[in-house]
């Protein structure tokens, strides 16, 4: 492998511009927003349209140079990270997007982050299905890629379920269209899906079509304090029993809350936990659904409930919820996030085990869960990235994620596998007693990338 | 002085590297997303400075000189002032020996001719040639004009100067007023900085002042914030002009206003996010009868920057006339006026309107207040 030559043949086909040399361009584009994964490119490349993706993926096949996709670098698990050199291929000006009003379709090109999208669409009446907290970083290809999902999920899933179609760049610089933009289609195996959570290390995603959906006519939030974990777990297991289908439904722990009023004295109550849910649907709908929400948690003890149905008003018992992660990063010099899924009957147990394994590390663990489809994240609040706190953080961390697998979860909801959670998928697959399902995954993964220059040492060894 | 990587370790320490920052940040689009060019990209940098990976070079020093509009300090998830954590990076590069060329040229023109510009003081002087009469020498309120309303709006300076004196009565101007040096703070030369602001502090005292209202919001920092960075503490009552037409409405002062106009007001970033000044201005221009003030799609914290400040202009004229014409796509339609309090913003959006060939006046806060007075009466 020559990386000179390489480089050399990049700038010809690409222009100066495009490709990024320095060392500091090398040095920031080492890092991602994961905490302690970090690594050196050999060089970074800018680029700006399909062809210029195939000219890169033309030349790294050639020299058999490690190509390492990135859209906003926001993965938490070291994904975007370039452990093993090679070149960084950032495709954040790729951000063209179209909306199809009339099929429901919007197009995106995989640099365009989730936001830029979504407002496009709101344009014309519609919404992007698939709400990350992260929107205004994380890009089109880097959600695919590491199937990333929101508040919504209980509802819209996360964006596999919105993929309809993909365009992606082999290694060689084929150029593959997988899948069709339309709502159905039969076409054997499903490999837009398979793109989705692939963590760039089958091919360069450079467009994507998704399914739209339409904004809602109006809007109602609704947020209850409970004086127990049990009865807010209560509370959300009667919301769906009764058939009721909320846009977004939050659930907030004790700790969260905490931390939430001592940074930004919002008045919030000492409370076990809080729940907050969105409903959506025709005008003249919204009091009665918010008033059933209502009945159903103070039959479940709630003792506040706190109803929003103006824009200010909703923004600010939103607060609650959307000022958790900032709360923690102003207590805390560091944050791990955590990402987990269990089945929703489950959710009681895992906060309690939080709570113990919170006590077993001493260390603060905050938990906060979009409560609608079991995924839970927690925040880890520590002063230091290193030594015997850090130890206590990350062991805290990973045993989170195996008591999850333990209730019936998954260590992984929407954040990815990365570098941090690779031994943690093999635990999950052995768990189910499926070790030959990484082995497909290894077969599957040479089909696509012979050489193994995609994204190297990510999801798996 | 304290040792400023030091300084960095807390800033650096506690960015979480989120990259939330990324997504409001007028340079960070300008460079076609460079991650380097960016406020994550920046604080890695300073990161990097820290742990001795990266040694202080003009690239680098480049990269620490966006516009300081501090869009990315409201969205820092740590809380972090982040253009603090900029500021004292360009310090130590410039303390390591590593001045840009065009900052080297800015730099002189502040020491030897007393205005970035590099212009002579008779040009500095001249928006006086157009008042009604000569400014008194010696006050207790002093109008500091500085050089950017000075030389590039003098009719901002003259509205100013009137409408103060109208209002005030006795109002006089420093004789060969000195630049504030707002930009060796901002070029992170603190101590020619220090030398220079104590002899704003002295020129203002010597023509009598206590009061010392600016038409530039760098102005108003340079003495009021910059001045006590590098340990300088004065009694002087600084005022950006809106704040002390606030203050003068509070009082009943202020005349009977009017004017007939739909306007639309841009929030400098000196002002607003790094001041908190956003009410004042609006109640003044609240306050002229006739007028219909149209919040722009972005205002107050939240504002776009228009590209004129923290040194980036002169390094990147280009990048800086495209954030320009950027902040145009959030004005509301059919107004008439683009009102800002800012010079620097006033001479950006102004060429920016020219560039893209809109019909809109850009005008500072004090011509139009100065309009509508004269108006009225
Ligand atoms: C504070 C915070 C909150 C977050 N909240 C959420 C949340 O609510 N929901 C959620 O799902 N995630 C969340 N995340 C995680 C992260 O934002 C998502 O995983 C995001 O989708 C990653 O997108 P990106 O563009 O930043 O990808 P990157 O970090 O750049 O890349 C992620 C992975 O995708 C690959 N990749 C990137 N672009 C391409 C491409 N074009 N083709 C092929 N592969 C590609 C990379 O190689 C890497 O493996 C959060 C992160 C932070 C820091």
């Amino acid at each position: 492998m020559n990386i000179n030559l390489a480089i050399d043949r990049l700038r010809e086909l690409l222009g100066e511009e495009k490709v990024l040399t320095a060392p500091e361009d090398l040095y920031v584009y080492g890092y991602d927003s994961s905490i302690v994964y970090t690594g050196r490119p050999w060089a970074v490349i800018r680029a700006t349209s399909t062809d210029d993706v195939v000219h890169v993926l033309k030349v790294a096949d050639e020299y058999s140079i490690p190509i390492i996709p990135r859209g906003g670098g926001s993965s938490l698990t070291g994904s975007s990270v370039p452990v093993n050199g090679g070149i960084v291929l950032d495709l954040r000006s790729m951000n063209k997007i179209k909306v199809y009003v009339d099929d429901g379709v919007v197009e995106a090109e995989a640099g365009a982050t989730v936001d830029e999208v979504d407002r496009e669409c709101r344009k014309y009446g519609f919404m992007f299905p698939i709400d990350p907290a992260s929107a205004e970083v994380a890009t089109i290809g880097g959600t695919i890629a590491n199937d990333g999902g929101g508040m919504r999920g209980a509802r819209y899933g996360t964006m596999r379920h919105a993929l309809l179609a993909v365009e992606v760049v082999l290694p060689g610089g084929k150029v593959l269209q997988l899948g069709s933009p339309v709502y159905k289609q039969a076409l054997g195996y499903e490999l837009a899906q398979l793109i989705a959570g692939s963590e760039g290390t089958l091919g360069v995603i450079t467009r994507g079509w998704f399914k739209i959906v339409p904004l809602p006519e109006r809007l109602g939030r609704i947020l209850a304090f409970f004086n127990d974990v049990e009865d807010a777990a209560k509370a959300i297991f009667m919301i769906r029993r009764r058939g009721l289908n909320p846009l977004i439904l939050e659930f907030l722990d004790d700790i969260t809350l905490q931390a939430v009023e001592s940074v930004y004295k919002l008045g919030l109550p000492q409370a076990a936990a809080a729940v907050l849910a969105d409903v959506d649907g025709p005008h003249e709908s919204i009091e009665r659904l918010i008033n059933t929400f209502r009945n159903i948690f103070e039959e479940f003890r709630a003792f506040k409930v706190e109803v929003a149905l103006t824009p200010e008003e909703m923004n600010r018992i939103y607060m609650a919820r959307k000022a958790a992660y900032p709360a923690l990063s102003k207590l805390y010099p560091v944050v791990i996030i955590g990402d987990i899924c269990v089945p929703i009957s489950k959710l009681p147990q895992m906060v309690k085990a939080i709570k113990s394994i919170a006590s077993k590390y001493d260390v603060p663990i905050a938990a906060v869960g979009h409560a609608g489809d079991g995924n839970l994240h927690t925040f880890t609040g520590l002063n230091t990235a290193s030594g015997d706190e850090w130890d206590r953080g990350c062991k805290a961390n990973d045993e989170i994620s195996l008591i999850a697998l333990e209730l019936g979860g998954s260590v992984s909801a929407e954040h990815g596998i990365g570098i941090q959670k690779k031994y943690l998928l093999e635990k999950e697959i052995k768990y189910r007693g499926s070790e030959y399902a990484l082995e497909i995954m290894r077969q599957i993964k040479r089909i696509f990338d012979p050489k193994g220059i995609l994204n190297p040492g990510k999801l798996f060894d | 002085m304290v040792d400023p990587l030091n300084d960095l370790r807390k800033y650096v320490d506690s960015c979480k590297k989120c990259g939330f920052c990324k997504a409001v940040c007028p340079v960070f689009r300008s460079s076609g997303y460079i991650e380097t060019a960016g406020p994550r990209g920046r604080m890695l940098l300073l990161q990097g400075l820290l742990e001795g990976a990266l040694k202080p070079n003009n690239y680098l020093s480049r990269r620490l000189h966006c516009t300081l509009c501090g869009y990315c300090s409201i969205k820092c998830v740590s809380g972090l002032e982040l253009t603090e954590a900029y500021l004292i990076g360009r310090h130590y590069l410039l303390s390591n020996g590593v001045v840009l060329p065009g900052i080297k040229d800015l730099i002189s023109n502040v020491v030897s001719l007393g205005n970035p510009y590099g212009v002579g003081s008779g040009i500095k002087s001249m928006w006086i040639d157009f008042l009604e009469e000569r400014p008194a020498k010696e006050s207790k309120v002093i109008y500091f004009a500085g050089c950017t309303t000075a030389i590039r709006r003098p009719e901002s300076a003259v509205a100013a100067y009137s409408l103060l004196k109208s209002i005030v009565g006795e109002v006089a101007i420093v004789e060969d007023e000195p630049c504030c040096h707002s930009p060796l703070y901002l070029a992170g030369d603190w101590s020619r900085f220090k030398e220079g602001v104590l002899k704003v502090i002295k020129s203002i005292k010597n023509a009598g002042g206590s009061v010392v209202v600016t038409t530039c919001p760098a102005c108003t920092r340079s003495l009021r914030e910059y001045a006590r960075n590098v340990g300088v503490e004065h009694d002087l009552s600084v005022y950006h002009i809106v704040e002390y037409l606030r203050e003068l409405l509070n009082q009943g002062r202020l005349p009977n206003l009017e004017l007939e106009a739909t306007i639309t007001y841009h929030d400098p970033c000196e002002l607003g996010r790094h001041m908190g000044i956003v009410r004042e201005p609006r109640e003044l221009l609240n306050r002229i009868r006739g007028i219909k003030l149209v919040e722009m799609k972005a205002s107050g914290l939240e504002s776009n920057c228009c590209g004129g400040g923290g040194l980036y202009l002169p390094l990147d004229p280009e990048g800086s006339m495209s954030i320009a014409i950027n902040r145009l796509n959030d004005l509301p339609d059919g107004v008439k006026y683009l009102v800002t309090a800012c010079p620097s913003c006033e001479v950006q959006l102004s060429r920016a309107v020219q560039t893209v060939n809109l019909d809109i006046e850009v005008v500072d806060i004090s011509e139009i207040v100065w309009r509508s007075l004269s108006r009225s009466n």
